[in-house]
């Protein structure tokens, strides 16, 4: 189907484009202004079992509770995801989305993939669409100009940017490497950057020369990749260069604790521990010393993680930081039962660390149990049983 | 003398489960430095050795007058193989390029797979190629700090940027799923009794041999990018050489790595590897055959032993 039907737009895939054979290949494409639309692959899935060390009870799993998942409590074997580029001629980027639409094939698909998860559909993401029909959409001012950048762009993320742990996974590494393989002669590009955001833009040596922009525009081409969706629920390999870089950059320092508990408690916080005060004394008789990552500068973080050695957190995207975790990290995830997302585990298969999980029994009514809004409990004497077997006395 | 305090980038760590040594890191710049290329030795302006071996005397030092306000030692050329290029060396070398202000950097010539590395991370164009030993204003050096050794790219988290970047510009190409990655004799930790014969063992169980340092696979030549996207499309490697371990990193998350080691000599630099890049890791290891000290450490592959390695992993991977 053409991308545009009587004023409305569809979305196209990874296989509606021609691949190239090698990245040279893709690299003309992107630099030579002749050159065609088309994709690169780099990497393809990968099933692996991520827990090489076995989901046994007792040693690796803890607490009363069970994920809703079965394959979260038996099977240890998760996707890491493939990544493929794109180069697409006259694109536009619409910041508030950060759906990426080419003017020949629509909506590129990973671009708008996970709207689903976060708002439900286009048009409560994007001010700048309305929905048009199943898989279709159309401006919502078709009158509207759309401003023309002449530059090779590079979008940052995908429409989980505000994230701290979409930010660090869906699209940033490849874009990144884009930027370091083609020689600085592409621009990264997204929204208007929070403050955490260009210290971490900065530390990678990209800041400067960041393209802003506050409404969808239109570059010379836009070389984007599917890491820009579902990077975060199954990471692949590509996240750890980005990691070791800002460790690199950011250093060590002396003196920070080693047994660190990261604290989710904040006004906006949608998943309650209940009885989180006492999870966390319990946890400091351990040795653990309670962070609240949010409120610190990234480098801040960085540098916290490096320094530790054991590390508790509940699932979300605090976990992002285990990526500045040294291998060898032993990492407990407090898991809810409902909260059925292994990227967590896949994350420090890659990463080199050694994960456990405590399943949380939620509280309140079963039907809340696929929302991401609900209430916790974690058994006080069961979790002390756990911190005993995974991290041992302090 | 050094200008400043150190930068330390990280502190020393111990790696479970294979109680992997990982070593710290960090950054001094040296005034009136002398940088050897090869074999690769830092000298303070004191004549201390700070990175590299003791080097031989030199007959000529010449005063390296640079563009830059800052060079960075590179340890480069044919001495050094591939894999400890690509992955301390290189990384190192790239992230001190984006946190020193894109320095110089200086080292031996480059062989032509150093040379493609370099280029396609826009290190080519800072490179200095040197063919002596030089005195330089303000010299980088980074690297391992903590075994009261000379500083040296060693084996951390902080090699995988580099492995990173070139596996991302590379697509798989399999030319076989089990390749075997094996020292040549002038490198290898302990002699192979019938080593030939575990070649062609290997060869029968369906391995093609990859030899980084002639740059072949099988009988065939290869270059840089061929090697990584072989690698890239491994999911079965046999390995007995530490050295070339980093090149490890270029295998997909999963593949399985078997190791073939001698009883008695550790050395976690294979098994390090495979827990930076989240990779299986296995060891069939032999018992030693000789007296290192006087005769020469040998031993003796037990192929039936192997075999069952191989059979494990095959049948977890399903290959």
């Amino acid at each position: 189907m053409p991308a545009t039907v009587e004023g409305t737009i569809g979305r196209f895939g990874l296989a509606e484009l021609p691949a190239v054979a090698g990245f040279p290949a893709f690299r003309h494409a992107v630099l030579d202004p002749e050159g065609r639309d088309c994709v690169f692959h780099h990497a393809p899935d990968r099933s692996v079992d991520v827990v090489p060390h076995g989901l046994v009870r007792g040693q690796t799993v803890f607490g009363p509770g069970v994920s809703l998942s079965r394959d979260m409590n038996e099977n240890p074997v998760h996707r890491l995801k493939g990544v493929s580029s794109v180069v697409l001629d006259r694109a536009v980027l619409s910041p508030d989305s950060m759906a990426v639409i080419s003017p020949e094939w629509g909506f590129f698909n990973a671009s708008i993939d996970n709207l689903e998860a976060w708002q439900g559909k286009l048009s409560i993401a994007d001010r700048h669409f309305i929905e048009a029909g199943p898989d279709r959409w159309r401006h919502a001012d078709p009158a509207a100009t759309i401003p023309m950048i002449d530059a090779i762009a590079l979008p940052i993320g995908g429409i989980g940017l505000a994230n701290y742990g979409h930010f660090f996974y869906d699209g940033l590494p490849a874009a990144i490497l884009h930027h370091r393989l083609l020689g600085g002669k592409t621009v990264l590009a997204g929204r208007p950057l929070r403050h955490w955001q260009a210290e971490v833009l900065d530390a990678l040596g990209v800041l400067d020369g960041y393209v802003a922009i506050d409404r969808p525009t239109r570059f010379c081409k836009i070389l984007t990749s599917d890491m820009v969706s579902w990077t975060v629920s199954y990471p692949n390999r590509l996240v750890r260069g980005l990691f070791d870089r800002l460790r690199f950059r950011f250093g060590s320092r002396l003196g920070t604790p080693r047994r660190v508990m990261i604290s989710r408690t904040g006004p906006d916080n949608r998943r309650v521990l209940d009885n989180g005060a006492e999870i966390e004394a319990i946890a400091a008789e351990f040795g653990f010393t309670v962070v609240r990552p949010a409120g610190m500068s990234v480098a801040d973080q960085a540098r916290l993680f490096a320094g530790a050695d054991c590390v508790i957190g509940e699932s979300g995207a605090g976990m992002a930081n285990l990526g500045f975790c040294d291998p060898g990290t032993r990492i407990l995830e407090i898991q809810p039962a409902s909260f059925v997302d292994g990227w967590t585990r896949a994350a420090c298969h890659l990463l080199g660390l050694r994960w456990q999980v405590f399943f949380a029994p939620v509280t309140g009514e079963a039907g809340c149990a696929v929302s991401r809004d609900f209430r916790f409990t974690v058994d006080p004497a069961a979790f002390h049983d756990a911190l005993a077997a995974v991290f041992g006395p302090r | 003398m050094t200008v400043g305090t150190p930068f330390r980038h990280a502190a020393a760590r111990c790696c479970d489960p294979v109680a992997a040594r990982m070593a710290g890191c960090e950054t001094i710049i040296l005034r009136d430095a002398v940088l050897v290329p090869a074999p690769f030795a830092v000298l303070d302006a004191d004549g201390a050795l700070q990175a590299g071996t003791s080097p031989q005397p030199f007959d000529s030092l010449q005063h390296v007058v640079t563009q830059a306000s800052l060079v960075a030692a590179l340890e480069a050329g044919e001495t050094i193989p591939l894999g400890r290029f690509l992955g301390p060396v290189l990384s190192l070398a790239s992230m001190q390029h984006d946190m020193f202000g894109q320095p110089e950097l200086a080292g031996a010539p480059l062989t032509p797979p150093q040379t493609e590395a370099m280029a396609a991370l826009g290190l080519l164009g800072s490179y200095r190629p040197m063919n002596g030993a030089g005195r330089i204003d303000r010299l980088l050096v980074t690297g391992a700090f903590d075994r009261g050794m000379p500083r040296g790219a060693e084996l951390s988290r902080l090699i995988r940027p580099a492995i990173e970047t070139l596996r991302f510009a590379v697509e798989p190409y399999e030319v076989n799923a089990r390749l075997s990655l094996m020292a040549p004799p002038t490198r290898a930790r302990f002699g192979q009794r019938h080593r030939q014969s575990v070649d062609v063992w290997l060869v029968a169980r369906r391995f093609t041999p990859l030899d980084p340092d002639r740059m072949r696979i099988g009988d065939t030549g290869m270059g840089l990018f061929d090697l990584v996207a072989v690698l890239a499309a491994a999911r079965l490697v046999v390995i007995d050489d530490p050295v070339q371990a980093p090149l490890l990193g270029f295998c997909d998350p999963g593949t399985a790595v078997i190791e073939l080691g001698v009883d008695g000599q550790p050395n976690s630099d294979i098994a390090l590897c495979a827990r930076l890049f989240g990779l299986g890791w296995s060891l069939v290891v032999e018992p030693p055959d000789g007296d290192a000290t006087a005769t020469g450490l040998y031993a003796e592959t037990d192929t039936a032993r192997l075999d069952h390695a191989i059979t494990r992993a095959e049948r977890q991977l399903g290959l």
